[in-house]
């Protein structure tokens, strides 16, 4: 009945993925032939890719990681005083980096990629 | 198919080592080159060139973006300028001598050659510039197009004849930093392919499987009866098992300085995957490494190491040398737990296997692609369909009440709170743990949750049929002697109640089971997987019955339980 009364938008295996393809953009993918000089490979070398800025913004902005990421260099300390080290963003390069960086970058805050 | 994938090191590391969170994300499919017609050293350089360029090709906007930043749109929607440097790159050993540019049998993070991998301190670290400048020179001594001559002088400065690796330009991006520690590779495999093969060469297979097989059964967990000596290959989980129990097996049948240098090892591994890590732990960490280099000699001596042509002298191993530099990185990079290669591994059945298994296998890379950028679309439209339907805002707040498991899965968590009645399809489920569930007896300290099946196995038996039913003549002064409140220790280890004593009871009610569970002694909001513990009573099957072992510690911190090995029945009244 349920089906009956509410029934698919689409008809055909096509016409569902075609409906799948219309759905808001993921990062995209790009193909491309990588020729080295005139050495000859058994065959031919494709490098399917993404741009890595554009997944990086995509995984950025999933709202799903909102409550389990840092956004800016942090030091914990256990209760004696000493120095704890845990999550990537607790420890000396995170820290270094945004202490180090160009003046005009300190202003911001910093993501670092994997 | 050699996929790359990539992820945010912001994202708590609980969260982004969970394959179901989707935490990290394939950027490219990279090319396995063969070449026709080429020497072996000629075929290694160029896919080392190839690996190289393509990797330069998929990061070229994230380069700039480290330098200049880039404005981006934040999980709750607010801009932020973010700049995009280059933090780890999880990898394996021959993979991370190709990252680095350097030569096999050299150390990828050190200047250590193959001769002093077996060193008991470190080299000095293989810096961005050291092989920067060798690059420059070997390029100035031979052309670097003239593939076979550029193999040599590449060789000779201990580098593998890649002219420009793809982190040249990223920021200061530092090879003996981001080729972070690897637990997966360089510790579980690394005991399993070299430890346990030391007890074996020692002791002999056919008696540490003897030795493995007659340990108690337990629920859970994976029971070697038919021991190790002769396996090739095994899960990481049974890896990770197998060091919980060699150092107390080998005992009595190996000299006592193997064994101490083989648990010393075994701690290693078991402090270098703490959540935190502290001077403390740190200090720790490098002593028990210390420990272990101390000894190690004893294991040539008793004939532990050989190889394919017979005894070895040395201890030339490449993940030895890996491990000197394990508090440097954990100072730099945080725990180690979080550059393991498990999840990766994990992604390449949900990136690469279970794509290809949907295509018609011909030229299948880009039906994989077509596969996944459909899937991810389904997984964000599925999401939106269901926050939309319940006119929920599309950012997410957490509340402060959510349970402890929500932490490592953030998208069930988010669902089951807006539809907590229906099973949401595609999300791991966060495993409900014994310390949300009603019936759980929960220690004071919030530490430990028990939970019982509501009946008992045995109700209501008098103490003298339990007492017969489990084979335990005593039974009835150990009572007296619990009830009393005396320690072990102040009993001197005796029974002071007599067999006769009275107790204010007069039945019991017998559980063969229970399971238990405790959260993370480090971080307490990790909880541990639940564990079951069992004691059965003697029957024509087993007659001894079954028994598990469990240590007890007092409040005071000090150990009831006289000795590990000292059999417990565990009852419940």
């Amino acid at each position: 009945m349920q089906t009956k009364n509410n029934p698919p938008s689409f008809n055909t295996a096509k016409d569902l993925r075609a409906r799948i393809e219309q759905l808001p953009e993921v990062p995209r993918w790009y193909h491309q032939q990588i020729k080295i000089g005139s050495y000859e490979t058994k065959e031919p070398l494709m490098l399917y890719w993404r741009d890595g800025l554009d997944v990086v913004k995509h995984l950025f902005s999933n709202p799903v990681f909102a409550s389990c990421i840092d956004f800016q260099p942090f030091q914990e300390f256990e209760a004696d005083g000493q120095r704890a080290y845990g999550e990537f963003m607790s420890a000396d390069l995170a820290w270094e980096i945004q202490v180090g960086g160009p003046a005009m970058m300190s202003a911001y805050r910093y993501n670092d990629s994997l | 198919m050699h996929p790359l994938l990539i992820s945010l090191a912001n994202i708590h590391a609980g969260v982004r080592m969970k394959a179901t969170s989707h935490a990290f994300s394939l950027v490219a499919y990279l090319p396995i080159p063969k070449f026709l017609n080429v020497s072996k050293p000629v075929q290694a350089i160029l896919a080392a060139r190839v690996y190289h360029f393509a990797v330069s090709i998929v990061m070229k906007n994230l380069k700039i973006a480290a330098r200049d930043g880039c404005p981006m749109s934040d999980p709750r929607g607010d801009m932020r300028m973010v700049h995009t440097p280059l933090v780890s790159w999880i990898a394996d050993y021959p993979e991370q001598l190709l990252v680095s540019c350097t030569a096999s049998k050299r150390s990828p993070i050190s200047l250590a050659l193959s001769a002093q991998f077996g060193d008991p301190f470190p080299q000095p670290p293989r810096t961005r510039s050291h092989t920067l400048a060798s690059i420059e020179r070997a390029c100035t001594i031979s052309d670097p197009c003239d593939i076979a001559g550029f193999y040599r002088t590449s060789q000779s400065l201990h580098l593998n004849g890649v002219v420009e690796p793809f982190w040249g330009d990223w920021g200061d991006a530092c090879p003996s930093l981001f080729l972070t520690p690897d637990a997966l590779h360089q510790w579980h495999k690394f005991y399993f392919d070299h430890c346990i093969r030391w007890a074996i060469n020692i002791m002999g297979g056919v008696e540490l499987d003897r030795r493995l097989s007659v340990l108690q059964p337990r629920i859970g967990v994976r029971h070697w009866a038919n021991g190790v000596s002769t396996l090739k290959q095994l899960t990481g989980r049974e890896h990770r098992d197998l060091e919980k129990l060699l150092p107390a097996v080998i005992i009595g049948a190996v000299p006592d300085n193997v064994a101490c240098a083989i648990r010393a090892m075994t701690e290693f591994i078991f402090q270098a995957q703490n959540l935190f890590h502290c001077d403390e732990t740190l200090h720790s960490l490098s002593e028990a490494l210390r420990e272990f280099h101390h000894y190690k000699a004893s294991i040539i001596s008793a004939g532990g190491r050989r190889g394919k042509n017979g005894p070895l002298n040395h201890f030339e191993i490449p993940k030895l040398e890996l491990a000197q530099h394990i508090t440097r990185s954990i100072r730099a990079m945080g725990a180690p737990y979080q550059w393991s290669s498990d999840i990766t591994e994990r992604c390449h059945i949900t990136h690469v296997k279970r794509p290809y298994r949907m295509t018609n296998h011909r030229d299948f890379h880009g039906q994989c692609c077509r596969f996944l950028d459909r899937q991810e679309k389904l997984q964000f439209f599925r999401l939106y369909t269901v926050l939309k339907s319940q006119q929920s805002s599309l950012i997410y707040e957490m509340s402060r009440e959510a349970n402890t498991m929500a932490l490592h899965y953030p998208e069930a968590t988010w669902i089951s709170t807006l539809l907590p009645d229906e099973e949401y399809v595609n999300t791991g489920k966060p495993v409900a743990s014994l310390f949300d569930k009603g019936r759980s007896h929960i220690s004071a300290d919030d530490l430990i949750a028990i939970l019982l099946t509501c009946r008992p196995h045995h109700p209501h038996l008098s103490i003298e049929e339990a007492s017969q039913l489990f084979h335990i003549p005593d039974l009835r002064p150990a009572l007296g002697d619990l009830i009393s409140g005396k320690s072990y220790l102040e009993r001197n280890g005796r029974r002071v109640c007599r067999p006769n004593c009275s107790l204010s009871f007069g039945h019991l009610h017998v559980w063969q089971k229970f399971r238990i569970q405790r959260r993370s002694t480090q971080d307490s909001r990790v909880i541990s997987p639940a564990q079951t513990v069992q004691a059965l009573p003697p029957s024509s099957s087993m007659p001894f019955g079954r028994g598990n072992t469990v240590l007890i510690a007092h409040e005071s911190g000090m150990l009831l339980s006289p000795a590990a090995s000292e059999r417990m029945c565990i009852f419940y009244m």
